[in-house]
């Protein structure tokens, strides 16, 4: 009878550091204008299709 | 296409898993500690959102506007961001690398449109809010071809991170929640991408 191989699991490994407000403060807000939720390249390629 | 691990080891294991065809969304809860949550709910109830997300260019989905604010990229270095990041390289072939990082700022009233995020990427979604009561609704949908499928809940900490390709949109809370649906999206793209990536001003559409 044949073996079937199991996956060995995969460990995620998280740090779990707390984040400071301070930290947060200095990376978040505003923005640059109109931006849609799809990435370049898909932004390229509807651009491309019209 | 892009696939996840097959088996994640228990600590944290992914509390529900499905797939669309061959393409899955995988959902964590739990991942973080509460200081943490406060702090990002805190931070983000209280950031300067601009008016202007949508969900892709077709002409519909541009007259749907919403409110959203961008993380800058040193934010890959911090915590929770970069735990993160790690995850989803952690399950995820082939590697992907972080493309950008902002914050969904929903209120009742919205329209969502479903869409694709990237073909050969992978998306994150974390639920940025304190508290969610199910009556608030604000659910993430999933498409099977042209059907909604699949839906996921917001929760507190949860953690959404499923193949790019896949058609899904938002949902805005229900009327009578007064707490907006504030999500964190990370975009995730090949490491290897031909595409360069368009220029600021090429990246900025106009409205027409």
């Amino acid at each position: 009878m044949k073996k079937t191989r199991k996956a060995t699991p995969v460990t995620i490994t998280l740090k779990r550091t707390a984040l400071r407000p301070s930290q947060l403060a200095s990376v978040v807000g505003g923005g640059k204008g109109e931006t849609h939720t799809n990435t370049p390249q898909n932004l390229t390629h509807r651009v491309s299709s019209t | 296409m892009i696939t996840f691990a097959p088996e994640i080891g228990a600590r944290h294991a992914p509390t529900r898993r499905f797939a669309i065809g061959e393409r899955e969304v995988l959902v964590f809860d739990d991942l973080f500690a509460n200081k943490t949550l406060r702090v990002l709910y805190q931070q983000m109830r209280a950031s300067h959102f601009h008016w202007g997300a949508y969900d892709s260019m077709t002409p519909p989905d541009r007259h749907a506007v919403r409110w959203r604010a961008d993380i800058a990229a040193a934010a890959a270095k911090l915590p929770f961001f970069e735990d993160v990041i790690a995850l989803v390289s952690q399950i995820t072939t082939p590697r992907l690398v972080l493309d950008r990082i902002y914050v969904n700022f929903n209120v009742y009233g919205e329209v969502h449109h479903a869409h694709v995020d990237a073909p050969d990427g992978a998306t994150a979604l974390f639920c940025a809010n304190l508290e969610w009561e199910p009556e608030w609704q604000g659910e993430t949908v999933f498409y099977d071809g042209a059907e909604p499928s699949h839906v996921v809940a917001p929760r507190p900490g949860r953690l959404i991170v499923f193949d790019g390709s896949l058609r899904h949109r938002g949902s805005p809370p229900a009327r009578d929640c007064f707490e907006p649906r504030i999500n964190i999206a990370f975009k995730f793209q090949p490491r290897t991408s031909s595409h360069k990536r368009p220029s600021p001003a090429a990246r900025v559409v106009r409205m027409a």
